[in-house]
Order: structure tokens, then sequence, then C-alpha cells
């Protein structure tokens, strides 16, 4: 178990290293940040000058270790858009982000699991057909088009919510439907098959010639077998609902992370969407960590080598 | 002195050739089985119906469209569509902030969506399905690289990530197109890796192994032609993924620019006057709705039709 | 029939297929005294499983049932609804094990869970109570140890356990039936002796009914008292065991008998049963085995021929002819002479041939190492037919990979042909040896058709061209006795001892010096295997071929071997010729695997009728 984890732990962060580096590289070739900051219009003294304040006349190796070793000891950088440390930007902003990330996915679980199971136990039935229907429209709908049909639904003509903001719970009640109902298809359609196929399985067969039928035999045999490989895909798709709340952030005016990142890509803000591109690909490698010990410890084949 | 007779084997010959009388009618081949399902398949239908109706506005866009759909109109803005009070035929869907004909931008449209979903869908085809059978033939190290690679890429924020490239880059269809594109594969390398593995283990491959062939030949001749179902199962559903994205980064401001009539971006030009002229985010959404509900009923169906059949 | 357990009456299964309405199984009626024990015996299709799956309500859903009646005990099954099944008859009152040990005991509970789940649940037993019993049946189907094994997951178990394991949790309650349905076909002969053994006595100490499926006629021989023989959904022949297997009265049961090898007496050539197993849709008004009977009557095609009595008394069968005229019909073949062994200039030389794998469990463990082959010398002499004989990880799957250039060995060299294996290039590899693998469903390419299977390795290897590949693709088709008809068609389309032939007509397009065929019967039927084994045998002389055979069979390698080697472990523990090596074998593995081969009733087969 110990040994599992440590091996996944590594994974984990050489991982985090890679797309460091990633991110450093990639966002660094692709533009020049003295002109970002500066400007496309502007002069080369003025350019030469930024270059030198900022330090970005050091070869790109070195600024990446001076980043990467920054970050280590929390200084995230300084946004030249915001001109705050990046690092009080992101605090500032995270917990709404979390907050709204964890809804969205409780949403998620709410419809897709239950439905998932439902399909399983009953299938080419209508209950099947009208899971499959969901998961087929809810995977085709765009999810920023929901966020606008839902405001106009159920702030505008039937004002039960709040249009935007983030100032009490009740605002978080679209945002988190919208967020949650883009990760449904998929969590629907894994937990439909994973549940199909271990009804199928021979160790199912077993428990039913030992007298185990219907929600016994569900609940005592089969949740737990099929809920492992859904476990790792809820963690993923945690981590996509961080991403994910660019345009739910955008559409409802919460100030988190997403809205953030926007704000900073349309301002040029280099440095801070480098550290949110990092965050948020941390929050996913953290979660697939903590699914795999999970995992871990609901499968003794994992847990016991 | 061996003692041998073909008897046996001549009988059996015999009896494959006629039948005995109560043989059911002899198999059908993979290609009329497939067919055959497809023929009785209602949702794959209707998702070919849609697809190919889209395919066909976008090539014939120039004929069927009422309108130029980028000539402005100031005297014409903000018209209501036919079925609301005030619409005329002249405009069927009305007619947005700058008096720009609806319908025409909807059709146009397609266009964009179906360029960049295409075009995305099979850059990460040729990216995933390539690294997808290498690591999974190969396995070990080669394995061991394309996996850490895959985690890297799935545990990148995609939409943010694509969002600062195209705005970096600069936004144009080409920008968006290859950056959706280099961003989607993995869904194509974790299955078509994982799918050789599991053909590279068997004894066809083995035989063929046996018999000289090189690994280029096992690979293209052996074991690609089996993926290609699956292969084009997710080809259709990146497909509806890419145009939802495209579509995203538009919205955002940071896709296709205008005047473009791309779907994504006249949700956003509608966005502002939403609450009065419904209409002009409703319909794009609507038509995306459509497009992607095409594909993936297109890539179910595919999915069911060609699932390998039982073993008897 | 007094106090009978079960008695049914009348079963039918039909199955819903694209193909329509599948007859599984067809007016089947059968009854079993307490304390006795009934083998089901048949090959694929025969409906065998299916009759024990209906007893336990655990037909699939497409499945309908219908009965005249199924008593059980004091309760008529076809009457009782499924709650009350449940609550006082499955896993009660009949346990039920399976064919595949690996795959039956779920993989993320304890062994004592769900050993002691059923019993608890249904208000048998305390769970102190049902712990105390699991322990106790542990133990009496001999795994050491029980109290720990209670803590274990299944995965930490091997197979032989797990299925001990299974029959434990079968027998919780004490049953008045066990069903098992292919308990041991999983296993390794070695395994399978001590699991039947196992079944037999614990059956009779409990005094409990037991029925056991199988597709082997040599596993019922031994265990049961009675037997029946299914075909296609019905029941063909029945009676107590001895008089079923030595004097048959129905030609598929005799058929059957011809065509299944024998591991001990004279070799003969196998009967194999012309055609093959066709499944039946709706109503059947015909015998079940006329397309195949090589006595059929016009009679047997335009009505069922009914039960009658059989020569031995409780013997019954259905057939419209009397038991010496089938006899005489399905004869036994004439005896099949060794061939005197040419001892020509070996083809395949190995000389201490070691395979180590080496795994790492863990990025930051040790690695691991297994040395699956250690040490293997042998000579293989050209035309000969030479067995490797072997239990599952003794390492006889490794060597043939060596030997067909899928593998390369750690050290040690492999000489093909006087030329060592490092030195041929692929292509002239392909030219000298060529495989026949054991699953004929995989080592075809589903998405290629016949026609372009066979010819494949022509094209690989640049030979002929379109004209001349087309010449030879008839010439072989004809040589293994597979219609030209099927050179459009796909894989799927073919039967499974169809597709054999197709794999053999590939390992043969090349004309190849060696055929190494690993298991290429065990996926078949008995009356399929016959074929292929008898096809083998026929193209080695032809051609004159060598065979190298690796097989768990003991059975296959007494019918086709000319010298034989033993193999455990990665090493070879004996070998010599066929004869020496199975009528006198030195070392005591070799000993004990024969011991354990399951043996028909004095190793008779029917004789010529006089």
């Amino acid at each position: 178990m110990t040994r599992y984890i440590l091996q996944r732990l590594g994974i984990a962060l050489a991982v985090a290293v890679a797309l460091s580096f990633v991110t450093f590289m990639l966002l660094n070739f692709a533009t020049d940040p003295a002109y970002a900051i500066a400007g496309e219009d502007a002069e080369q003294e003025v350019i030469e000058q930024i270059r030198e304040t900022y330090g970005l006349d050091r070869p790109v190796m070195v600024r990446y270790a001076d980043w990467a070793s920054g970050m280590l000891t929390g200084d995230f950088g300084e946004s030249y858009y915001w001109n705050k440390p990046v690092a009080a930007l992101v605090a500032d902003r995270a917990p709404v982000t979390l907050l709204l990330s964890v809804m969205g996915l409780a949403v998620t679980i709410l419809i897709a699991l239950p439905l998932g199971i439902l399909a399983a136990l009953n299938p080419n039935t209508w209950i099947d057909r009208m899971a499959l229907g969901v998961a087929v429209s809810a995977q085709a709908v765009p999810n920023f088009w929901l966020g606008l049909i839902m405001i106009i639904l159920f702030a505008v003509t039937f004002p039960i919510f709040p249009v935007s903001g983030d100032d009490s719970l009740a605002h978080f009640v679209l945002p988190a439907f919208v967020l949650g109902a883009s990760s449904v298809p998929a969590v629907m359609r894994l937990t439909r098959t994973g549940m199909i196929e271990v009804m199928e399985s021979d160790f199912i067969r077993t428990a039913r010639a030992k007298g185990f039928r219907g929600g016994d035999l569900v609940r005592r045999h089969a949740l737990r077998n099929a809920m492992l490989p859904v476990i790792s895909v809820l963690a993923v798709q945690l981590g996509h609902k961080f991403s994910g709340s660019v345009i739910t952030e955008t559409i409802f005016a919460i100030n988190g992370l997403g809205r953030l990142a926007l704000e900073s890509i349309l301002g040029s803000d280099i440095p801070t969407v480098q550290i949110l591109i990092f965050v948020f690909a941390m929050v996913f490698v953290l979660m697939n960590l903590l699914a795999d010990i999970l995992n871990a410890a609901l499968d003794p084949r994992l847990r016991l080598g | 002195m061996t003692h041998f007779s073909d008897t046996d084997i001549a009988a059996e010959a015999a009896l494959a050739r006629d039948g005995a009388e109560d043989t059911p009618p002899p198999p059908l081949t993979p290609g009329q089985l497939v067919r055959g399902r497809a023929a009785k398949h209602r949702g794959f239908q209707l998702g070919l119906g849609i697809l190919v109706a889209l395919i066909m506005t976008a090539i014939f866009a120039p004929l069927i469209a009422p309108h130029d759909p980028f000539v402005q109109s100031l005297a014409n803005r903000m018209q209501p569509p036919v079925w609301s009070e005030g619409g005329t035929w002249e405009y069927p869907l009305g007619t947005d902030a700058n008096g720009r004909d609806y319908l025409s931008r909807l059709i146009y449209g397609t266009r964009i969506s179906l360029a960049v979903g295409f075009g995305a869908a099979t850059i990460g085809m040729f990216i995933g399905v390539t690294l997808g059978v290498i690591s999974g033939y190969f396995g070990g190290r080669v394995d061991q690289g394309v996996n850490f690679l895959l985690t890297a890429q799935l545990a990148l924020p995609g939409l943010l990530l694509a969002m600062a490239l195209v705005f970096i880059i600069g936004p144009s269809v080409w920008v968006v197109i290859g950056i959706v594109g280099v961003l989607h594969w993995t869904y194509y390398l974790v299955v078509t890796r994982s799918a050789t593995m599991r053909l590279r283990e068997i004894d066809f491959v083995a035989a063929s192994e046996a018999t000289g062939a090189t690994r280029w030949q096992i690979m293209s001749h052996e074991i690609l032609p089996n993926l290609s179902n699956q292969i084009m199962v997710i080809f259709t559903f990146e497909l509806g993924v890419s145009i939802l994205a495209e579509a995203s980064l538009s919205f955002l401001g940071v896709g296709i620019q205008p005047p473009n009539p791309s779907w994504g971006l006249m949700i956003a030009e509608g966005k502002e006057v939403m609450f009065f002229r419904p209409w002009l985010v409703v319909l794009p959404g609507i038509a995306l709705f459509l497009l992607v509900v095409g594909a993936n009923l297109v890539g179910d169906g595919l999915r069911d039709i060609t699932s390998p059949e039982g073993r008897n | 029939m007094d106090a009978a357990v079960l008695d049914v009456d009348g079963l039918t299964v039909e199955i819903d297929t694209p193909n329509g309405p599948l007859r599984a199984v067809n007016d089947l009626s059968l009854s079993l005294r307490a304390g006795r024990s009934l083998g089901i015996v048949g090959e694929s299709g025969s409906g065998k499983s299916m009759t024990a799956l209906s007893l336990m309500r655990l037909l699939p859903g497409s499945a309908r049932l219908t009965a005249n009646h199924m008593r059980f005990g004091d309760e008529d099954l076809t009457a009782l609804s499924d709650p009350d099944f449940v609550a006082r008859i499955a896993g009660q009152r009949i346990g039920m094990i399976f064919q595949e040990p690996m795959t039956s005991l779920n993989p993320v509970y304890t062994i004592g869970r769900q050993l002691t789940e059923g019993p608890v649940r249904a208000d048998l037993m305390s769970k102190a109570q049902a712990t105390a019993r699991a322990i106790e049946m542990l133990d009496r189907t001999g795994l050491p140890d029980p109290e720990a094994r209670m803590r274990q997951y299944p995965h930490q178990l091997s197979g032989g356990q797990r299925q001990r394991v299974m029959i434990a949790m079968a027998l919780m309650t004490r049953p008045d039936l066990l069903l098992a349905d292919e308990p041991t076909t999983a296993l390794d002969v070695t395994v399978q002796a001590q699991i039947l053994d196992l079944l037999r006595d614990i059956q009779r100490d409990l005094g409990m009914a037991m029925i056991l499926i199988t597709h082997d006629l040599a596993v019922v021989a031994d265990t049961v008292d009675d037997v029946v023989v299914m075909y296609r959904g019905e029941i063909v022949e029945a009676g107590p065991v001895d008089a079923v297997l030595r004097d048959p009265c129905h030609p598929y049961t005799r058929a059957l008998l011809r065509a299944a090898p024998t591991a001990f007496g004279v070799r003969r050539r196998l009967g194999a049963i012309a055609g093959q197993i066709a499944p039946v849709h709706g109503r059947l008004n015909a015998c079940v085995f006329a397309p195949r009977c090589p006595a059929v009557r016009p009679a047997c095609r335009s009505a069922r021929p009914p039960a009658r009595p059989g020569t031995a008394p409780g013997q019954s069968y259905a057939c419209v002819l009397d038991p010496n005229e089938v006899a005489q019909i399905v004869r036994a073949e004439s005896t099949l002479m060794p061939d005197s062994v040419k001892a020509g200039e070996p083809v395949i030389e190995a000389i201490d041939v070691r395979r180590v794998f080496e795994s790492r469990p863990g990025l930051m463990r040790a690695k691991r190492s297994i040395a699956a082959v250690d040490g293997v010398s042998l000579q293989v002499h050209r035309g000969e037919t030479f067995a490797l004989v072997g239990e599952s990880g003794s390492g006889k799957t490794t060597l043939s990979r060596i030997l067909l250039g899928l593998d390369a060995p750690t050290s040690g060299s492999v000489r093909i042909a006087g030329r060592d294996l490092t030195d041929l290039p692929r292509g002239e590899r392909g030219r000298l040896v060529q495989p026949v693998f054991q699953d004929p469903y995989s080592s075809l390419n589903p998405r290629r058709t016949i026609g372009s299977i066979i010819t494949r390795p022509l094209a690989i290897q640049k030979i002929g061209d379109a004209a001349s590949r087309t010449a030879r693709l008839h010439a072989v088709m004809a040589e293994v006795g597979l219609p030209e008809a099927f050179v459009h068609n796909y894989p799927s389309q073919l039967s499974g001892g169809q597709r054999q032939r197709v794999a053999i007509a590939r390992a043969l397009v090349t004309e190849p010096r060696i055929l190494v065929c690993d298991e290429p019967t065990s996926a078949l039927d008995v009356s399929v295997q016959a074929q292929i084994l008898n096809l083998l045998t026929d193209l080695k002389t032809q051609l004159g071929l060598t065979l190298f055979l690796v097989t768990h069979d003991i059975a296959v390698v007494h019918q086709m071997a000319d010298r034989v080697a033993v193999m455990k472990d990665g090493r070879i523990v004996e070998q010599d010729s066929a004869d020496r090596v199975l009528h006198t074998p030195s070392d005591p593995y070799t000993r004990a695997l024969l011991e354990a081969v399951p043996r028909l009733a004095e190793e008779r087969v029917p004789e010529t009728a006089p």
C-alpha cells in the first residue's frame, strides 16, 4: 500500500516538474513577454528597459529556474496587469472556484451515478433510453449557451435565482448546475458500462447462485467493483471543473480563478496565466493521486499487489 | 503401414457445401452484418441525416443563403424572426445588431464549425493513433514515455491553454484548428493503445510474425485494420468536442474573430441583448446542438453496429 | 424412483437470438435420487450448462423456460415465485460451482466474507456460527491453514485453491443438491484429479445429490453413478455410467467414444464425426443427430425417435436402431501402428536453452527474474511427431515461441535444420517452421478473408505472382479439406474446426518442414478434435512433415506422439519414446501426471462387433 502510494507520488511529482517546464516554455516562446507588457507598438528602448527591469534579458533556462524556485518558496511572481503578487491574486480567488467546482461535482454525481446505475440494471428499457438521451444531449449542449439559457429561464423569466455574482450560496446554484452538467455524459456512460460489465461477470453469477438478487446483489456485490473506474474519472472531472470554471465564472460574473484567467489572457498578463495553468494542472495531478489512493483502499489487488 | 482415409474430410466438405437440412442460412459477412444493423439503428440514421444535411449546407452555402452574411444594414438592425411580431420573410430568422441576415450567418457558420471539427479531429487522430499504436505495440520504455506524455496532457487545462495560445499566436481559423487538434489526441491514444496491447497478444499477430512479417507490416496489416472501427467512433465524438471547443473559444473572444459568422461568436454578440432579443442567443445554440448531436448519434450508432459479436 | 431429490419433466429452454429463437434444451426429463450423482455429458451447444442454469434460475434474460414439472424435494420449482426460490432454495438447498475459479469470486472482498454472507443473510446461522462452519468447510476441502484463508482475497490464491473455496461456499448450508458446471475444465490435470476426488468424496460423505456437467467422458467415468449424454439440447442416451461407457447404444455416444483419444491402451485412428454441430432453431421434428449420423435412415429425418430401453438395466437411448445394428455401423477404426520412427537427421536442436523474464513490480522495487525455460536441451528428428507435455506455467509455450522465432532465448542456442536460429533471416525461418495455435477464434485476423489469410505468408515473403498464389491457395485448401467456396468468407462465418483447418492451411502454404502446434485442439469439441488430429496425422505422412506438438493432454500425446518430453518448472524431467514414457515413466512427476489422467472405465473402447 505504502509502496504503491509512494510510486504514484513519484509519478505525480515528475509530472508536476514536467508541466511547470512545459507551461513556462510554451508561453515564453509563443510570445515575447516584453512586448506583451509594453504593447505591440512600443519603441525599442522601452522594450529594452522592460527586459532589464523584469530580468527578461537573462537566458531562458535561468529564468525558468528562477521561476520554479520562486514557486517553491511561495513566490509566484508579479502580475504585470494587476500590479499585485500573483500568489495573492490566486489565494484571493481560489476559494470561490473551489466551492463552485465541488458543487459542480456534486451535481454530476447526483445526476450521473443514479442514472447510470439504473440504466445498467434495466438495459434496453425506457430508463436506459432516457439515460442515453440525457447523455447525448448533455454532450452536445454548448456549456456557455446552457449557462445563458439558464439565466434567461431561471433568473429572468422565472426569477428564482440571482442573475450573477458570488455573494450567497444561491448565486452558485445555476453555475454549479451548468458546470456539473458538462461531466454528466462521461460519468454516466462509464457508470453504465462498468455496471453492465460487472453484472455480467462470473462472480455476480456466483452471488446469484448463493441467493442474492435485486438490490441486495447490487449493493453487496456489484457496486464497489463498478465504482472503481468511476472514482478515477470523477477525480479527472473535478480537475476539468477547475478549468471549466473559465466559462461558468465569465457568464455568471463570479470572481474566481477562471475569470481571472480570462482577464489575464485578454490583458496579456503572462506570469498570471502561467501560474494559473500550472495551478489548474496541479489540482488535476492531486486529484489523480487522490483517486489512486482511494482505488488502492477499495481494491485489494492494488493494495496487496 | 499407416491407415488413413479421406472419408471424414470429404464428408465434412460435402456437408459444408450443401448444408444439412436444418442448418441455418450461412452466417453473414462482417460487412453485411454492419449494414444490416445500420438499417435497423434509428439513432445512427437520424445522426447521419443531420450530419449529411449540415455538410451539404456548408458546401452549398452560397446557393442556399438568402443574403450576404457580411453585408451590414443599419436600417435593418435587430429585425425579429418571421414568427415574432414585426418579422418578415425577407429575414426569416431576423437580423443581428449590425443588420446582417441571421439565417445567412447561421448557414455560413456551418462552414467554420465543420472545418474546425473535421480539421482538429483529424490532427488529433494522427497524433493519438500514431502514439497509441506505437506505445501499445512496443510497450516497455516507449509505453512509459507515452504514458507520461498522456498524464501531462490530461493534467493541462485544455481550454485555458487553448485560449492562451490562440490569443498569443493570433486568432484565425487555421490557428484554432491547429491548437484544438493538438490538444485533443488523448482519447484516441488511450483507446488505440489498449486495443493494440490486446491485439499484439492475439495469435494472428504471432502467426504473422512467425511467417517473417516486419513490425511495420504487422502494425499496418494486422493491427490497424482491427482498430478502424474504434477510430471512426472516436473521430465522430472528437468532431463534436472540437466544434464545441471552437465555439467556446470564439464565445470568450479568443477564437474566430468578427465579422466571421462563428456560432460561438454570434452567441457572444447576442449575449449583450439576450433579455430583449433572445433568438440571437437561442438560434446559434440550437445549430451547435444539432450538429454535435448529429455527430454523437453517428458515433454511438457506429459503436453499436460495429461492436464485435460474441463467439456464437 | 423413491425419494427423488430432483424430478424434471419436459424441460425446454429457448433463447432469443438475431436468427430467431434457439432451442437450447428440448423436452428434457431426468430424475435424481438422494445421495446419487449424475453426470451430464455433451459437446458445446448440447444444452448441458443451460440445464444446470435452469435449475438455479440463472438463465440469461433472453431465455424462456417451460416444463411440465420440475420437482425438487417437496417443492415444485415451476410453481415457485422468484422471491420464494431465492428465500428457500438458491444457495441453501441447491449449491452451485462454476467453471472459472479465477473469476468466480468477487475480487474486492475477503474469502471469509464471501463464504459467510449467504447463510447469514438467509438467517440460517449467526455470524460466529457461519465463520466456524466456513473454517470447517475450508478444512474439509483440503485448504491448509483455513483461518488465515478467511482473511485473504481471491487474487492471493491459485486456481485450484479458488475452486476449493467455491466448493466450500456451495457446501456452507449442506445443500441437498450440488450442481457442478465444468468444475475442472480450467484446471491442470493434476489439480483436476484432486478436485474430482474431493467432489466425489464430499458427495458421498454428506449423502447429497450431485450433478456434474462436463464435456469430458473420462471425467464422469470415475466420479458419478449415472450419466446422461446430451446432443443439441436433447438427451440421446442415459443410464449407469459403466453401462453407457462400455456398451453405448446410441450412435452418437458410440461415435463420441470413438472420437476421443485415450491416454492408454492400443492406439487407433480416431473415428471423427463428419460435419459440425448446428444450433436448433425452432421445433425440430427429426433426430438431433441425423445430419451427422453414419447410420441415418429416412425415418430419422421425419420424426423424433422415442426413448427405448438399452442393453443394460436402467439404460435408455433415443434411436430407431437396435444396439447391435448401431454397433455394426459405428465400428472402431483399425489399429494405428506407430510409425517405425525413421530416425532422420535432427531438424530441431535445442542446447541448454534458458529464457529468463525480468519484471519490475514497481519503479522502486528490485527486479525479479523468473526462468520460464531453464536449461532445456532436446532434439527433434525429421519426420517424427515430438510432443512437449506440461501443465500451465511449465514453460512449454515459451519454448515453442522460441522455436517459432517469436521470442529469443536468454542463453543457449537453437538450431533449425542445422542452422542457428539467430543466423536465420526471418523469411527463411518462416519457410522452415510454421505455427498452428490453440484458439482458432483468435489465430485468424477477423478483418481478412480466408483467401487473404492463407496466402498472406506468400505475400510477406514475396513468393510468386497473383496467379501462382491462387493456384497454391486452392491446392492447400484441398489438402486440409476446406471447400473452395470459403475463399471469400470471413473467419466469423466459419466453425471452430473449419477455422483450425484455415490456420493449418496458412501454415502449410509456404511448404514448411516443421509445424509447431501449440495445443492445436484444446479449444475444440471432441468430435472436431478427432478431425483435426486425423488431418495432422495424414498431412504429416503425405508431406513428410515434422510435428512439434505442445500439449497438456496425455491422450493427445498418446494418440499422436512418437517421442515425448515432459516439462515442469522450465525443465525437462523426462524425454524418450512415447511408448516408454507413457508405459514405464521413470520420473515421479511424470508418474503423478499419468496417474491424474481421468480414464474411461478400464480404458475400453467399443470393439468391432462380432
